[in-house]
């Protein structure tokens, strides 16, 4: 699968690098198990430095989504069909109470906003069962 | 000596514009003549033009390069007449290929075909797997170094002493050494260590990973790794073999045949015709296999990947402080280029440079210095 970075955006290189390995895993076009390049491999690639590529692991291995072990290298620790990850949750609702506040902040409605989220779940999830229908 | 000198430069370098023409088509769309073009203007007037024109140059070099030919052979100087008609078409085609690119350069900027583009910097994240290289002509080019090697051992009390060394164009030993491991195997000793020298950077070629260019989608750009990869593992492997052959050849024939006069020319440009014909019949294949990943599917559409050009000089050097990899995918060509804009990287190309001077000086010295 391909990343791809926003040299233009605010939001910081390892941060673009996270994000797009997190919304492969949940709509399946990373499998856990599937090995990733290496942070060497992948600054190589983008020409940046090892250090902002290793920072964008390192946050993926804090999350336990991506797990590095000295002989098979980095792969994807796991899956939207495993266990929750323990402790997940307090974290994640904290950040999505901005999310959901700035939404309302800007006038959403709550069914709009219901109806936003319903249809990012649909996509993962119709990704995950046929990965043929949208291009990764 | 004239018929040789006049059929050798001319044909070699139009294989060679041939060669450069031909790796056009292997670029990715994005980077005609190694400018880098928004999708919006691959096909852009400008752009075709550029390419029209820089094959012409090509065509026009060769021209230059054949009168020059022409005149060094008529003139007596031969044996120069071999090798600077080639140095004159390299300058020339590079020549070509910095001032054909121009136009493209212009265009775009006086076009602002970047302006208001979405471009990203794309890689890889699940490379493709590491295939070793075919062991297999490095292993027949071991097979038939071996086989010269036994020959010259069981030959080696019967050698004369002093040995021919060196044979001029008609075929006659100009140069004589004292019988000794180095006069007698020096040929098949410099034979294998190209071989393991080549089969050594096949290695590195079998974990090539090519630059993602941003509007290749993802399976685009693992064809395009794959393929390069494959065409450098093999062209290496494959000269590896070639080059022992060769050198074997001209080794069996100066021992078993001593009198025949035309043995060792006739290896040397069996040897030339050989390795263009594994080096064109390489990029050709490459050429077909990569086509897929050069077309631009509009149901699939991809970001633009960031103008660089700032970093490539003459589209061919590549000088960027703030990129880490010392090697870096040539934009133009095939292989490596070096990153100039780190010291280990200029530190890397004073050293060849160097080497290569003294291997041209000490070639100049023996061929006077005798």
């Amino acid at each position: 699968m391909l990343i791809d970075i926003d040299p233009d955006s605010e939001s910081p290189l390892y941060q673009q690098l996270h994000d797009q390995v997190v919304e492969a895993i949940a709509d399946g076009t990373l499998q856990p198990g599937d090995a990733l390049a290496s942070v060497r491999q992948l600054a190589g690639q983008f020409g940046i430095n090892s250090a902002t590529v290793g920072k964008g692991y390192e946050l993926l291995r804090q999350e336990g989504l991506v797990r590095t072990s000295r002989r098979s290298g980095s792969v994807v620790a796991r899956g939207p069909a495993d266990e929750p990850t323990p402790g997940f949750e307090p974290g994640w609702t904290a950040r999505l109470r901005t999310l959901l506040a700035e939404a309302v902040a800007h006038g959403m409605t709550d069914a709009a906003i219901r109806g936003t989220a319903d249809s990012l779940l649909t996509d993962f999830a119709a990704h995950r069962t046929d990965p043929g229908r949208s291009a990764s | 000596m004239i018929a040789f000198v006049l059929v050798f430069a001319p044909v070699f370098t139009a294989l060679f514009g041939l060669l450069f023409s031909a790796i056009i088509a292997l670029r990715p769309p994005g980077l005609p003549l190694s400018v880098r073009v928004p999708q919006s203007h691959i096909g852009d007037p400008f752009v075709l033009t550029a390419i029209r024109r820089f094959r012409w140059g090509l065509v026009l070099a060769w021209l230059v390069t054949a009168a020059l030919t022409a005149v060094l052979a008529f003139t007596g100087a031969a044996p120069l007449a071999a090798v600077l008609p080639v140095l004159l078409y390299t300058a020339l085609s590079i020549l070509d290929l910095v001032l054909s690119r121009r136009v493209i350069i212009r265009a775009k900027r006086e076009g602002n075909w970047f302006e208001g583009v979405p471009v990203r910097v794309s890689a890889q994240l699940t490379p493709p797997a590491y295939r070793h290289p075919p062991i297999i002509w490095p292993a027949l080019a071991a097979v038939v170094l071996a086989v010269a090697v036994a020959v010259d051992v069981a030959l080696y009390p019967n050698l004369p002493d002093p040995i021919p060394v060196h044979f001029n164009v008609a075929g006659d030993a100009d140069r004589w050494a004292a019988k000794s491991v180095w006069s007698v195997f020096g040929i098949l000793i410099i034979g294998a260590a190209v071989v393991v020298l080549l089969s050594v950077i096949s290695v590195f070629a079998a974990r090539y990973a090519a630059r993602t260019q941003a509007d290749d989608t993802a399976q685009q750009a693992t064809l395009r790794t794959q393929v390069q990869r494959t065409l450098l593992t093999s062209m290496l492997s494959e000269l590896a073999f070639v080059i022992a052959l060769g050198i074997s050849a001209i080794e069996l024939s100066q021992r078993l045949l001593p009198e025949a006069r035309w043995t060792v020319a006739a290896c040397a440009i069996g040897l030339v015709v050989l390795v263009m014909v594994v080096v064109i019949g390489n990029v050709a294949r490459a050429r077909v296999q990569l086509q897929p990943a050069n077309v631009r599917d509009p149901r699939t559409p991809r970001p633009d990947a960031v103008d660089d050009d700032q970093h490539w000089k003459g589209g061919l050097l590549y000088v960027n402080r703030d990129d880490p990899a010392l090697l870096v995918p040539r934009r133009f060509g095939l292989g490596w280029t070096l990153n100039l804009g780190r010291p280990g990287g200029i530190a890397i190309t004073i050293l060849l440079l160097l080497a290569i001077a003294a291997i041209v000086a000490s070639v100049i010295l023996l061929a006077h210095g005798r």
